[in-house]
């Protein structure tokens, strides 16, 4: 009886109000600041970049907003740093102990992962409310170690199940407030995506094989030309078909099961409309020697944005802050040493 | 005074309420929304700075928000009461100008690095690696190439070690385990050609061979193939197209994107810039050899003429590589007078 009292669903679609002229702007000067300053100035470039994307979403009328912290990116390049040069140091003055920086690294991979993950999500939010990110390390090197493991003895053949989990784990994991996310693709609707992949790539493969065999018997040109011949075509149809075919059906698969408190993602991009988009962005790019990047990203974001909307049955006014934005300065500052970005 | 259109959040729950805020003449900001009237010492405020037309949050000290999208608004207010310190980026970002020379700064800087930064670099690594990095590379080279551009030599037996025997005695003096060697083969498509491959073996052609009229013509041909060998051109030429690649994206976006792979195409037309730079080089160093060894410069000069008559109409990848400098190639050769003695 109660089901029957909830509100009507009502569809919120999100918006995307970057423009590219504005953003180029902010991308040259930028790449610019960040040139003069020697690559200090890319943290704070990277934080304006994403603040300027995540500023120019829209869900309901209200932006999101990200708050990461340039000083903490710095901190993550700097350890980044120190440990790579530690590393070749060793390679070269005592390569039988270089080991053991790939050991560290393997055993803090996970750990690095979700600290990561936490980063991004705590400094994002919404409606003054953070998002938050409660994988554990443990959790991470299950899936990104132990299933990643298992795809290299099966050959690939769980490479599906191995996305879903990691989409899984990440969706599972995040948090609006205190709310979850909940995930709920399932593994056969990720093997159905890529088993069709699979089949064209290997069609692929065999076509361009029997062309390449049949025309270098033929033996009138030389083996670089008619590697050109051959796969030039190869790579077209990968980039024309098979990468958007991929792009939109793993975007629409993930979204559309992402739900929050009864509240449903719907994510509706067309494989003709995002190959179009990615062929001409391409093109645009190489054409313009990169000028055009700027215009690229804000192209496929906002259609990637505009086709993303919110089935929502509650008012979003309900979610509520979570234990940790309570914690005194002193716990916030332990939390923030930990915290760094190590994305370059 | 003026009200400002906001959005209220008060940092607890996900709840939005209409607001609007005032600033009073004594600096107190009074936000209203609902019922309720709260009033902030403006020094206790933080405002987020500009970032294009994206919405500004107004950051109280108990932890609430307003969000407000009248960019222009706000910051006509705040001129009026705080001064902006940190409005510097914004105004970069903002203005056609800045952009302008932000790109024409980049682009130097970009093209500086291509230019010169990478080969430099590229050549201290290259120096660095030890002598058998390349080997492999070359050795899958030669064979590819035997089945197709190459085929045995069909000179008598003795001319063919004569020139090995020569060649022997030229890399004498090269550092040890180097381990060069010479090989002919025969090659219609080619013609008349040598090349050096990254594994030490030099390959000249029986065309090469015939074409020559004095055998120092050949010494010399083969003293320009060493200098490849010896500055290692291969490996070099490897790293600075990686090189270039990493630039590039490093500049254009996130090295995994499209975008930045798409960018960093356009390089191939750096290819020529970077080989005629080698083929310059290479120049040098059969100059010295020769001169080293009392061989007149002009052997190089004829034998360079010679081919080009030859090749007027053929654009292969070996030792005429940089077509349009080969007048100056052999000008450089006929004017060295740094040695007048031995070129009679
Ligand atoms: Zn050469």
């Amino acid at each position: 009886m109660e089901q029957d009292l909830s509100p009507p669903t009502k569809t919120l679609p999100f918006q995307f109000t970057g423009n590219a002229v504005e953003y180029f702007k902010i991308w040259i000067v930028n790449i610019c600041l960040s040139i003069i300053t020697l690559g200090i100035y890319s943290a704070w470039a990277k934080v304006r970049t994403k603040r300027y994307f995540y500023s120019n979403t829209l869900l309901d009328n209200t932006s999101f907003e990200y708050t990461g912290n340039p000083v903490a990116i710095v901190k993550g390049r700097l350890i980044a740093v120190a440990f790579l040069g530690a590393s070749s140091l060793a390679q070269r003055l005592y390569p039988e102990i270089a080991f053991v920086f790939t050991v560290i690294l393997l055993i803090a991979f996970p750990w690095l992962l979700v600290r990561t993950m936490r980063f991004n999500a705590r400094n994002s939010s919404y409606r003054n409310l953070r998002f938050n990110f409660t994988g554990t390390a443990i959790g991470a090197a299950k899936v990104y170690i132990g299933i990643a493991l298992l795809v290299g003895l099966t050959v690939g053949l769980l490479f599906p199940f191995f996305m879903q989990r990691t989409k899984k784990f990440i969706a599972e994991n995040s948090a609006y407030g205190t709310t979850t996310f909940d995930f709920a693709a399932l593994v056969k609707s990720f093997y159905a995506i890529y088993l069709k992949v699979f089949a064209a790539i290997a069609l692929l493969g065999i076509v361009g094989s029997v062309i390449f065999f049949q025309l270098s018997h033929s033996a009138m040109k030389t083996g670089a030309a008619i590697g050109l011949l051959v796969w030039i075509p190869v790579v077209l149809v990968f980039v024309v078909l098979i990468s958007p075919y991929l792009r939109t059906s793993l975007q629409n698969l993930v979204w559309n099961n992402i739900s929050i408190a009864g509240n449903r993602m719907q994510s509706s991009l067309t494989f003709g409309r995002v190959a179009w988009i990615s062929i001409s962005n391409i093109f645009a790019v190489i054409l313009s020697v990169g000028l055009l990047a700027p215009w690229a990203k804000i192209r496929w974001t906002r259609y990637r944005i505009q086709n993303l909307s919110l089935i929502s049955n509650v008012a979003l006014d309900n979610f509520v802050a979570a234990e940790l934005q309570q914690v005194s300065a002193m716990g916030e500052e332990i939390v923030d040493m930990f915290d760094f970005d190590i994305a370059l | 005074m003026t009200a400002l259109d906001a959005y209220f959040y008060d940092g607890k729950t996900s709840n939005r309420h209409p607001a609007y805020l005032h600033l009073q003449s004594s600096g107190e900001l009074v936000v209203n929304w609902c019922d309720t009237e709260i009033r902030h010492s403006l020094e206790s405020v933080k405002f987020s700075s500009r970032l294009g037309n994206t919405r500004r949050l107004v950051y109280f000290l108990d932890g609430s928000q307003c969000e407000i999208a009248d960019n222009d608004a706000l910051d006509a207010f705040l001129a009026q009461h705080q001064p902006q310190a940190s409005a510097l980026a914004h105004k970069l970002e903002s203005k056609v100008i800045y952009a302008g020379a932000a790109l024409i700064i980049t682009a130097v800087a970009v093209w500086a690095t291509i230019a010169y930064g990478v080969p430099a670099l590229a050549r201290s690594v290259a120096f660095a690696l030890p002598a058998n990095t390349e080997r492999a590379l070359g050795d899958r080279v030669m064979k590819t190439l035997d089945g197709f551009l190459f085929f045995p030599s069909k000179l008598p037996e003795l001319r063919q070690k004569e020139l090995k025997a020569k060649f022997a005695q030229m890399v004498v003096n090269t550092k040890p385990g180097a381990g060069y060697v010479l090989e002919l083969r025969e090659s219609k498509k080619i013609g008349a050609n040598a090349l050096a491959l990254p594994s030490g073996i030099v390959v000249m052609t029986d065309e090469m061979v015939q074409l020559a009229k004095h055998d120092e013509e050949l010494v010399a041909v083969l003293a320009h193939e060493l200098g490849h060998l010896e500055y290692r051109h291969g490996l070099r030429h490897a790293l600075q197209s990686s090189g270039v690649a990493l630039v590039i994206a490093a500049v254009v976006g996130d090295i995994a994107s499209t975008s930045a792979i798409a960018a960093a195409l356009p390089t191939v037309l750096l290819e020529a810039k970077y080989s005629r730079a080698f083929e310059i080089e290479a120049d040098k160093y059969a100059l010295q050899y020769l001169k080293t060894n009392n061989i007149p410069l002009k052997r190089f000069a004829d034998i360079l003429s010679r081919m080009q008559d030859k090749h007027s109409d053929n654009d292969s990848t070996g030792f005429l590589s940089s077509h349009p400098a080969t007048k100056e190639r052999i000008q450089a050769f006929l004017n060295d007078r740094s040695t007048g003695s031995n070129a009679n």
